[in-house]
């Protein structure tokens, strides 16, 4: 599913690797086409996972009340950006390549199934009662209770294990390998999926 | 960058109270409908 921002020029010469990309036809004069393509399922994803209420949100509401919360809420954020950024790179390029090594489109297809039925499992988990969600267990967790007054380590540290990569993510990066990007667009979409994840600690450092 | 961490806090707090009052369906909802949708897209896919 694209979302396309501009006008869409396809040229079968062109480097088709990037979703944000200016190709150049001859038919219009040489003057270069843009196209922009951004996975939608991964912006929804992307939004969804931002505004879940689970243990990121739980950390950053203790991280919040500590004595001086600018500098841990800040090691957090970025620590926990960087980190899932990287492993959303590595895991597209492995995606895309066994993609590319396996036949276009058909592991993405796989990926999908497999990716939808444990989402609706995970669902009928929640439903029957079998699994609860993290953050049902408070922040007032003792796993949370090095965040009340952080040191930079600790706060980065939170930041990571808060946001280890799961179902969704894993569904959001399929979504964005399946647009078969290339190193740049790859990196400019998981970046721009993980700052919707952490729109509620980016928030809080402006708000 | 100025954290006012009142203003973060007690906006959180209210949002995060109106969330976990509709959490459980919000959650099994979004979830059923982002599973039939990719157990849909990919079965579509491999069809193809």
């Amino acid at each position: 599913m694209d979302l396309l921002v501009g006008r869409v020029e396809a040229d079968p010469d062109a480097s088709c690797a990037t979703p944000a990309r200016v190709a150049a036809n001859p038919a219009t004069g040489g003057h270069g086409e843009l196209r922009r393509t951004v996975s939608l399922e991964a912006l929804v994803l992307g939004v969804f996972s931002g505004l879940r209420p689970g243990t990121s949100l739980a950390a950053v509401l203790v991280l919040l009340r500590a004595p001086e919360p600018r500098r841990p809420l800040l090691f957090f954020t970025v620590a926990g950006f960087a980190a899932s950024w990287v492993v959303g790179v590595l895991v597209v390029g492995v995606f895309h390549g066994a993609d590319v090594a396996i036949g276009g489109g058909t592991l993405t297809a796989v990926l999908d199934v497999a990716f939808g039925a444990a989402a609706l499992g995970f669902a009928a988990g929640l439903q029957r009662g079998w699994v609860q969600p993290p953050a049902r267990r408070g922040d007032s967790a003792p796993r949370f209770a090095r965040l009340r007054d952080p040191s930079p380590r600790v706060a980065a540290a939170a930041g990571v294990a808060t946001h280890f990569p799961g179902l969704i993510y894993l569904v959001a990066l399929t979504a964005i390998a399946g647009e078969q990007p290339g190193v740049i667009g790859a990196g400019l979409q998981v970046a721009l999926y993980d700052a919707l994840w952490f729109m509620i600690p980016i928030a809080s450092l402006v708000l | 960058m100025n954290v006012r961490p009142g203003a973060a806090l007690a906006w959180l707090e209210a949002a995060t109270a109106r969330a976990r009052a509709h959490e459980h369906a919000v959650i099994v909802t979004s979830l059923v409908l982002i599973g039939a949708y990719l157990v849909v897209k990919g079965a579509v896919n491999l069809l193809d």
